[in-house]
């Protein structure tokens, strides 16, 4: 069967079956590589099967690591690799996120922590000061907006930073922070969630 | 789109040669669209050579796309439990098909076969497969194979 064919076949298979059919044969096991790539392969291919990602973080291991739950089969999957955090940017990896140009952006739940951009070595900009306990995130296009206690929101604008083409840094990102600040008979709400 | 009596004529590997309406393979297949459109098709002479595809497998997807054409109307029940009649083969007869079908690029009946290839090995063991498939060299190292069958038993 020729690869192309055999992937189309496969990447119909629910991702239960992804391990098993890994060992049927070489060539699937080259054709369909990790669970990742399982995933592009199958978004570029145009399945448009529903996905929760979940991006979670070990308290105990301090790793972070992309849980996915299939929505058709309620099942959960994990992401091989377990990421180690740099020291010193484990803080604030618990609370919401957004996906903005490709990459995730975690606002902490914790007060005056920095904006999270997952990447493994860099945070992202700070968090305006007036946003305290973020309990709603969303994004759309290239702005994030942030809800925190007493509905104060931040509108971020993010932008990327192009990286010198001979450098092999990556994605920097810039945030310039909007804050509507809530009228004072506001002031004493907050989500009916926290 | 052509007129819906033009005939065309498709020759298979043993050099049979098929009348069809033009109308049906242009709607269904990519490739005879493409040759139809962009006037390589010459209707006195032409025989669209399909040398990968022998006489048995190329009159089944003259079938499907005859009745395809003519049925699309049809409700879904009844389209699905005609596909389901006109897939009941064996597996080389699968695998005829699906290579001509993807030779001719035929999507919806590629679609129809991998599917039904995907249900055939659906939550069946790695021996199971090996045996629906016909994979009998499966690449492995006798060293990788051990390894995948006591890192996964149940699996085979």
């Amino acid at each position: 069967m020729p690869d192309d064919v055999a992937l189309n076949c496969l990447l119909r298979l629910p991702v239960q079956s992804h391990s098993s059919c890994r060992a049927v044969c070489k060539r699937w096991h080259l054709l369909l590589g990790n669970k990742e790539k399982f995933f592009t392969n199958r978004r570029q291919l145009g399945f448009k099967d529903p996905w929760l990602f979940v991006f979670a973080y070990h308290k105990c291991t301090e790793k972070i690591q992309w849980q996915v739950l299939d929505l058709t089969h309620f099942s959960w999957h994990s992401f091989y690799n377990w990421e180690n955090m740099a020291v010193g940017l484990r803080e604030g990896w618990t609370g919401s996120s957004v996906v903005v140009y490709g990459h995730l952006f975690v606002v902490s739940e914790l007060e005056r922590m920095k904006l999270k951009v997952y990447d493994t070595e860099t945070d992202g900009p700070p968090l305006p000061g007036q946003i305290c306990k973020p309990f709603a995130i969303n994004a759309c296009d290239c702005h994030i907006y942030v809800v925190g206690r007493n509905l104060h929101v931040a509108v971020g604008h993010i932008s990327r930073l192009l990286p010198d083409e001979n450098s092999d840094e990556k994605w920097s990102f810039s945030v310039r922070w909007h804050v509507i600040d809530a009228p004072e008979s506001l002031s004493d709400l907050t989500s009916s969630s926290s | 789109m052509g007129s819906p009596l033009k005939k065309i004529m498709l020759c298979s590997s043993e050099k049979e040669i098929f009348s069809v309406e033009e109308q049906v393979m242009v709607q269904h297949s990519v490739i005879i669209n493409n040759m139809i459109e962009d006037g390589s098709y010459n209707y006195e002479e032409s025989k669209i050579p399909l040398d990968c595809v022998d006489s048995k497998t190329l009159k089944k997807v003259i079938d499907y796309c005859t009745y395809h054409t003519h049925h699309h109307n049809d409700n879904q029940e009844d389209l699905e439990a005609w596909d389901a009649q006109f897939l009941n083969v064996d597996s080389n007869g699968l695998y005829d098909l699906l290579m001509a079908a993807n030779y001719l690029e035929i999507r919806n009946l590629l679609d129809l076969i991998y599917r039904t290839i995907k249900n055939m090995i659906k939550g069946k063991k790695i021996d199971e497969i090996r045996r629906i498939l016909n994979i009998k060299d499966h690449g492995f190292t006798p060293e990788e194979e051990e390894q995948n069958r006591k890192e996964y038993p149940h699996f085979y």
